[in-house]
């Protein structure tokens, strides 16, 4: 942190830790797993643990990506609220009212939403 | 902060979209919502005027100049006039109010563009003009063909949205400040020049400027003529008062700014009066005499800080008429012979097209002629002799396919029966357009006074 | 080797490209709004790099990027249901199958 050389020695030590890691793993599970060319799960795609149910090529529903436009655009509207609340000290009551306009114009936004149904799960 | 109240058009409009939204009580009379909208933008055109001018609001991001005043105006009153046409006739196979509310949104960002004097307020608000605008264009969603001209229209504007904004990016940079008073790109020599042209292209594709045109006559034919009327029209006033502002505070010292505004101008000019000739689908043929009027107004831009007034002007005169004439391609059918027999249906309609067609060719005593006058003027008073002759020349030509629309109208024969539904509101939009075709004729001269132009 | 403003703007330059390259040659609309992205964060990039070094003081550059961040979020969101709407029709959202529209 102080000097380039310390900066270079962490870079070592990650890289090291890394490469270590990989091998470790890697090692261990060829170590532990079951072995032999009749064991019935060697074939099965590896879904976290859990059993593959389904061809793999599945087509999402078209629900989720109503939910998932909702999402981003209130998601990304939420980059407005961390600068306002920084500066909410220095600005006072003019900013708490213009962000107030902002959110319930989100919240106009939700409602037509709600209204129109595109909450409603199909 | 006390200038909040300057900003009250605003605020009406996005109130009006609001209501707008929720004010449909059954899915049937969803025509309401734009009756309830066009009553917002009147009282924000209304308000606009009232207000009047005030110079630089929150610290030099707006600047309310008599430019703004008048582009706010103007694009109050024809989104009233648009949304009372939607009022008396309805979405075809959709309801109005989301239309009449995107219409609104659309016209609080045009607003606000037209008095933006700061690169953020001016990127924010051109989108807010322009995201509305692709909605409009794949309004029907059973129509795969407007979805599809909606889609292509999104992803290029899209595109040169960004580019213009890795151009507005180096302005701040070098200018280092996002205030239009501070920007300086002539101390930056070659990186200037390439900010100025990346600006340009989004404002160019935004404006439909050759050769960035290309989109429009495939975006304009798929959609539905009535969403045109909108999207050509209104986004363009503001488009042209920020291309005016921002040119002025971007050209002066960039060598080589007006020559490169003044080829784009007779390649527009050229190109789109050209094609627009063998066209039969008048929103076709529109989209390309609108490529045409770009071309005239950008001749105009050319000549720097003077050129302004007689450019916006000129951007409302072309808008007015142009409106009127896609409503009614909306409802008599968008094919040139489906106005065949218009003279002897509905003779009062034919006779104000015959006054919008004259404003557009550019004919006395119409709006469109002064608009032409004292652009052409503005431009040879900066020197642009032959570019002026070029624009003269193609206005000639571009009288040829205004005069087949009018023929069709008055000796054409209508294949198949027309579908007539006369609504009162919706001749009230007519009648609005017509009287400000009119009115505007008469009173160029003082409204252009107002605007700051030296005769 | 001190990482300066030249880097950080030739990245975002190199990022433009890639993006606007993308943007030209793809042919499937979520591929295109993609690269459409590329070039949205290569702008955001050059506005924090030229706002980081040449007006430490002054935060307009990155309240610049923040304002496009957002507004390209909401275009990203807009484009995406446009696409999905087309897809209801047409069960495609290759460019090239979208071609109604010629001319």
């Amino acid at each position: 942190m102080q000097s380039p050389a310390f900066d270079h020695l962490v870079v070592g030590a990650f890289l090291l830790f890394g490469v270590v890691f990989v091998a470790v793993t890697v090692f261990a599970s060829n170590l532990l797993s079951p072995k032999g060319k009749d064991e019935p799960n060697r074939l099965e795609p590896y879904e976290c643990g859990v059993e593959p149910v389904g061809p793999p090529w599945v087509q999402f529903r078209v629900g989720y990506y109503v939910y998932a436009l909702l999402f981003v655009v209130f998601d990304i509207e939420t980059v407005f609220l961390y600068p306002w609340a920084v500066s909410f000290n220095k600005m006072g009551l003019f900013v708490l009212t213009e962000m107030t306009i902002f959110i319930a114009i989100l919240a106009a936004g939700l409602a037509y939403a709600w209204k129109e149904g595109a909450l409603r799960w199909r | 902060m006390a200038d909040v109240w300057r900003l009250i058009p605003e605020f009406l409009v996005l109130g009006g979209a609001l209501v707008a939204l929720f004010a449909e009580r059954a899915r049937s009379d969803s025509r309401v919502s734009a009756g309830i909208a066009a009553a917002f933008a009147a009282a924000a055109a209304v308000a606009a005027a009232v207000i009047g001018p005030g110079g630089d609001l929150f610290g030099g991001q707006l600047s309310l100049d008599h430019i703004a005043v008048f582009a706010r105006v103007a694009i109050g009153a024809l989104a009233t006039a648009w949304l009372l046409w939607v009022w008396g006739r309805g979405v075809t196979g959709e309801r109005c109010a989301e239309a009449a509310a995107l219409a609104l949104f659309s016209v609080a960002g045009g607003m606000l563009m037209a008095s933006a004097r700061d690169l953020i307020v001016l990127y924010v608000s051109l989108e807010l003009s322009t995201i509305p605008a692709y909605v409009l264009m794949g309004y029907r969603r059973d129509d795969a063909r407007g979805l599809e001209g909606a889609l292509k229209y999104f992803l290029l504007s899209m595109l040169t949205s960004l580019v213009m904004l890795y151009g507005l990016s180096f302005v701040f940079g070098i200018s280092g400040s996002t205030s239009y008073g501070q920007i300086s790109l002539g101390a930056a020599g070659p990186l200037g020049q390439v900010a100025f042209v990346l600006v340009l292209v989004g404002l160019f594709a935004k404006l439909s400027a050759a050769p960035f045109h290309y989109w429009t006559p495939d975006a304009y034919a798929g959609a539905q003529a009535g969403a045109v009327a909108y999207v050509s029209t209104v986004p363009k006033i503001a488009g042209v008062v920020a291309l005016v502002r921002l040119v002025g505070a971007m050209a002066p010292n960039v060598a080589g700014a007006s020559g490169v505004l003044v080829v784009a101008a007779v390649f527009s000019m050229v190109l789109g009066n050209l094609a627009a000739f063998p066209q039969s689908d008048v929103r076709r043929m529109m989209a390309y005499s609108g490529v045409a009027h770009t071309g005239y107004i950008l001749l105009a831009t050319g000549a720097g800080t003077a050129g302004g007034p007689a450019a916006v002007f000129y951007a409302v005169a072309y808008a007015v008429p142009s409106m009127a004439v896609m409503m009614l391609a909306e409802e008599e059918g968008p094919a040139l012979d489906d106005l065949g027999g218009l003279a002897s249906r509905r003779p009062a309609v034919a006779w104000a097209s015959l006054a919008w067609l004259l404003s557009l060719v550019g004919i006395p005593p119409v709006v469109g002629f002064f608009g032409k006058l004292y652009l052409f003027t503005s431009a040879v008073r900066a020197g642009f002799i032959w570019p002026v002759l070029v624009a003269v020349a193609m206005s000639v030509v571009s009288a040829g396919y205004y005069f087949r629309l009018i023929r069709s109208a008055f000796l054409g024969q209508r294949k198949g029966a027309p579908v007539v539904e006369r609504r009162t509101s919706a001749a009230t939009a007519f009648v609005l357009i017509t009287v400000i075709v009119l009115a505007l004729g008469v009173l160029a001269s003082p409204v252009l006074a107002f605007l700051g132009m030296r005769f | 080797m001190t990482i300066g403003l030249a880097h950080l703007l030739t990245l975002a330059a190199m990022l433009f490209g890639i993006g606007m390259y993308g943007a030209l040659s793809r042919k499937n609309a979520v591929h295109v709004m993609m690269s459409l992205e590329l070039m949205a964060n290569a702008v955001n990039i050059n506005l924090v790099a030229l706002s980081r070094f040449l007006t430490p003081d002054a935060l307009t550059g990155q309240f610049f990027s923040v304002f496009s961040m957002v507004v390209s979020a909401a275009e990203i969101g807009l484009g995406l249901a446009l696409v999905l709407a087309i897809y209801r029709r047409r069960r495609t959202v290759e460019l090239d199958a979208i071609d109604e529209l010629r001319g």
